[in-house]
């Protein structure tokens, strides 16, 4: 009897595994329509706000002023490649020892295991896929071709954009679709002199002020989060004391948790999920106490997998059993597979000497943006897909460091406005998933949590090379016709991994022979399993993926719950 | 020295640009744990002191306050400690301890009988190599160090660079004013 008791003490509605960015969404979903929710998060507790121990920090705060020491550099030859793993929100990051990888090929994987995950430390920028980057894999022939419209996604969009809150611009344009926008960051001067040229001389090609998840001018929902206009400073990734950007933290977390629905484990890893041969559906997870590495199992009608795309095919390649030998609803034997991320290796950078009599003032938590414009409408270079690109312009000033004394002192004392403004660029290319690009378990080796060891094995290919080059020309001739001197362009030959937008291997698609799930994001054969994160992506186009992960997510619980209702989950 | 309370910081941010917005508590949060370095030896009250005249040269005091009134050497020695590999820290180390009778056989005179420009002198020679490639280095260091402790002050920041941490605006195309 208390054995039963017990079990049922552990028995929810929905289970939701991971509380980042698509875990968020999927608690404050479920949560909303009355499901009692289990969110189990296998990092320790990040609180709104109580546990942003920086952010309120001065640069004369930081005794080593953001950089990290020789030891933290040392024990840390992965993480600290990010731009993000400074001393200001080291603390939000894996360190590399925390949960070793083996790269089969160069591949750093950037986490953020704590409540909120990286929704914490993203980059917010949110822009919306177009029918024309659907059309993607069936029109190019790669992958397989994604089982649904934008116009199926639209809604949803809409519906997540309006309670994250989305500043920018409505463009009109085919290849970027307008949204629910709060007010647009402004273009700077040289930026704007920019997007002017850019128009005059092409005819394909927008330069717009980025879509960002920023509260620009906060609406009724916003303040009932708690969450206030964002005051432009620019330390993001320390938490924002006022909710000024989105993150599962300040908003969809604490929004589930109102309705009393919601449970939130943290410090709960999830070993995998069983699998019921009877009644041909998972019926729960196991998970690991990261503290006690004791294992419980909790049971759902419906599990949410969002554990971040690799996890989640860690966690479903781990989730065997005689069924599913080699995965969970891996029948295709496809799952772990077609993992694809973003090409950010090329940047351009260049000056520009007009507009002297201007500078730039305050704070803005965002840049301009080029929507991608090769390949849009057909194919017409020697590689497939394409880019799109940040667009900054700014004016800083400098001080003469030469001298010693009160002449450097003096120096030092009056900065001087720089003679030209500073204008940069750089690439967010597609890249083709494919089946050599994947994700294994080792055989022999786990983890402190008793969870095998992931192989990463994801590399470039020819197209991304051929991208690179593209990027670097067209930048080149765009800069220089707009009157940039001194271009520089580089290619950091960065590994996959870095750009933090890696996605696939648990594919969706209308086919069960090439998938793993239909168009509601439901596994084709384990009906009340469903995942919304990057790890659904059937390709990965060229936006800043987290809004769609966001508009599958609140898609997918509506759905899951209405065949719930209907009794057929 | 100007001193801002971060509470009343955001007291005031909150009042001034965010009208309804909650008041959080900040007391509550826990305070960041920065990690001290294991390997570097402590620094002799004699190193010590050199540092500081060393520092003090490089960005002197006058009616504005410098280097060493503004707490760099403890920033200096905290980066040398722990943000540097353990031979530069030992080049440096023996460059300081080096740096009385380095002076004294170039300038030919003690430290203390010397002035602001013959201190000066002898600095701009270390920089050139002229001391030897370790006091080249060691001088490098030392006077980024200071520049950046020096910048990244409080004093500085705040009253001449008008630091503020949530500016609450942008403006693209702000006129530079003439003076």
């Amino acid at each position: 009897m208390n054995y039963l008791t017990n079990a049922e003490k552990r028995t929810y509605g929905a289970i939701v595994i991971g509380s980042g960015m698509a875990g968020g969404w999927a608690a404050k979903e479920f949560c909303e329509k009355g499901i009692k929710t289990l969110v189990l998060e296998r990092g320790r507790k990040v609180t709104h706000n109580e546990d942003y121990p920086t952010t309120l920090m001065s640069p004369w705060e930081f005794p080593h002023r953001g950089r990290l020491t020789e030891e933290e550099l040392a024990e840390n030859p992965i993480i600290s490649k990010c731009y993000a793993f400074r001393e200001d929100a080291k603390h939000f990051f894996v360190k590399d020892k925390e949960h070793p990888y083996e790269q089969d090929k160069p591949f750093d994987w950037i986490r953020g295991y704590q409540v909120g995950g990286k929704s914490l430390l993203w980059a917010r920028q949110t822009q919306r896929w177009s029918q024309l980057d659907f059309d993607g894999p069936a029109r190019d022939g790669f992958a397989t071709p994604w089982p649904i419209t934008y116009k199926e996604l639209d809604p949803w969009y809409s519906h997540v954009e309006k309670f994250a809150g989305i500043s920018g611009n409505k463009d009109g344009l085919d290849a970027l679709p307008d949204g629910e926008f709060l007010p647009p960051h402004e273009l700077t001067c040289v930026e704007k002199h920019f997007q002017k040229e850019i128009k005059r001389l092409y005819n394909d090609r927008h330069v717009i002020i980025g879509r960002c998840a920023h509260l620009t001018e906060p609406k009724e929902i916003h303040y009932q989060q708690g969450r206030a206009q964002c005051l432009g400073r620019n330390l993001c990734q320390r938490g924002c004391p006022f909710g000024g950007y989105f993150s599962a933290n300040a908003s969809t977390l604490p929004w589930a948790a109102k309705t009393g629905n919601m449970t939130l484990r943290p410090d709960s890893v999830v070993h995998s999920i069983i699998y019921d041969e009877k009644k041909q559906k998972a019926v729960g997870v196991r998970v690991v106490d990261a503290h006690t590495k004791e294992m419980v199992e909790y049971y759902a009608k419906v599990i949410f997998v969002t554990a971040a795309a690799l996890n989640t095919n860690l966690i479903l390649l781990n989730s065997t059993s005689h069924r599913f030998p080699n995965g969970l609803g891996n029948d295709s034997g496809l799952l772990g597979t077609h993992i694809a991320f973003h090409n950010y290796r090329a940047s351009i950078s260049a000056d520009y000497e007009g507009y002297l009599d201007y500078k730039t003032e305050g704070g803005r938590p965002n840049s301009g943006y080029i929507p991608r414009f090769r390949n849009l409408y057909k194919q017409e270079t020697n590689f497939l897909r394409g880019y799109a690109a940040g667009m900054n312009a700014g004016r800083g000033s400098s001080t003469d460091r030469e001298g010693l004394g009160e002449s450097l002192k003096n120096s030092l004392l009056n900065p001087k406005m720089n003679q030209m403004w500073y204008a940069g660029s750089h690439m967010m290319g597609e890249t083709i998933p494919k089946e050599s690009n994947k994700v294994t378990l080792d055989k022999l080796k786990k983890d402190e949590n008793g969870m095998p060891i992931l192989h990463v094995n994801v590399a470039y290919d020819d197209n991304d090379d051929k991208m690179v080059q593209d990027f670097i020309d067209q930048f080149t001739e765009m800069y220089t016709k707009a009157g940039f001197k001194n271009i520089r362009h580089r290619d950091t030959k960065q590994a996959p991994g870095l750009d933090i937008h890696e996605m696939g291997g648990v594919r969706m698609g209308a086919d069960p022979k090439t998938s793993l799930l239909n168009k509601w994001n439901q596994m084709h054969h384990v009906k009340n399993v469903f995942v919304t994160d990057g790890a659904c992506m059937t390709s990965t186009s060229t936006q800043n993926p987290s809004l769609t992960y966001m508009a599958f997510t609140a898609r997918a619980v509506d759905y899951a719950v209405k065949e719930m209702k209907k009794g057929n989950l | 020295m100007t001193t801002i309370s971060r509470r009343e910081w955001v007291k005031g941010m909150t009042l001034a640009t965010l009208g309804t917005v909650a008041f959080y508590d900040l007391s509550a949060q826990a305070k960041p744990n920065f990690p001290v370095s294991k390997k570097a030896p402590a620094w002799t009250a004699k190193q010590e002191q050199i540092l500081n005249e060393w520092i003090g040269v490089i960005i002197p005091e006058s009616s504005i306050p410098g280097a060493v009134s503004l707490g760099v050497p403890k920033f200096v020695k905290t980066m040398l400690d722990d943000c540097y590999e353990l031979s530069a820290q030992e080049t440096f180390r023996q460059v300081l301890d080096a740096f009385p009778s380095s002076f004294e056989s170039y300038v030919k005179k003690a430290w203390s009988q010397a002035n602001q420009a013959e201190k000066e002198e002898f600095l701009f020679a270390m920089a050139k190599g002229n001391v030897g490639s370790g006091a080249q280095k060691a001088m490098s260091t030392l006077k980024g160090l200071t520049i950046q402790g020096y910048t990244t002050s409080e004093e500085i920041m705040v009253k001449y660079y008008n630091y503020v941490m949530a500016p609450g605006f942008f403006n693209g195309c702000a006129p530079v004013k003439k003076s």
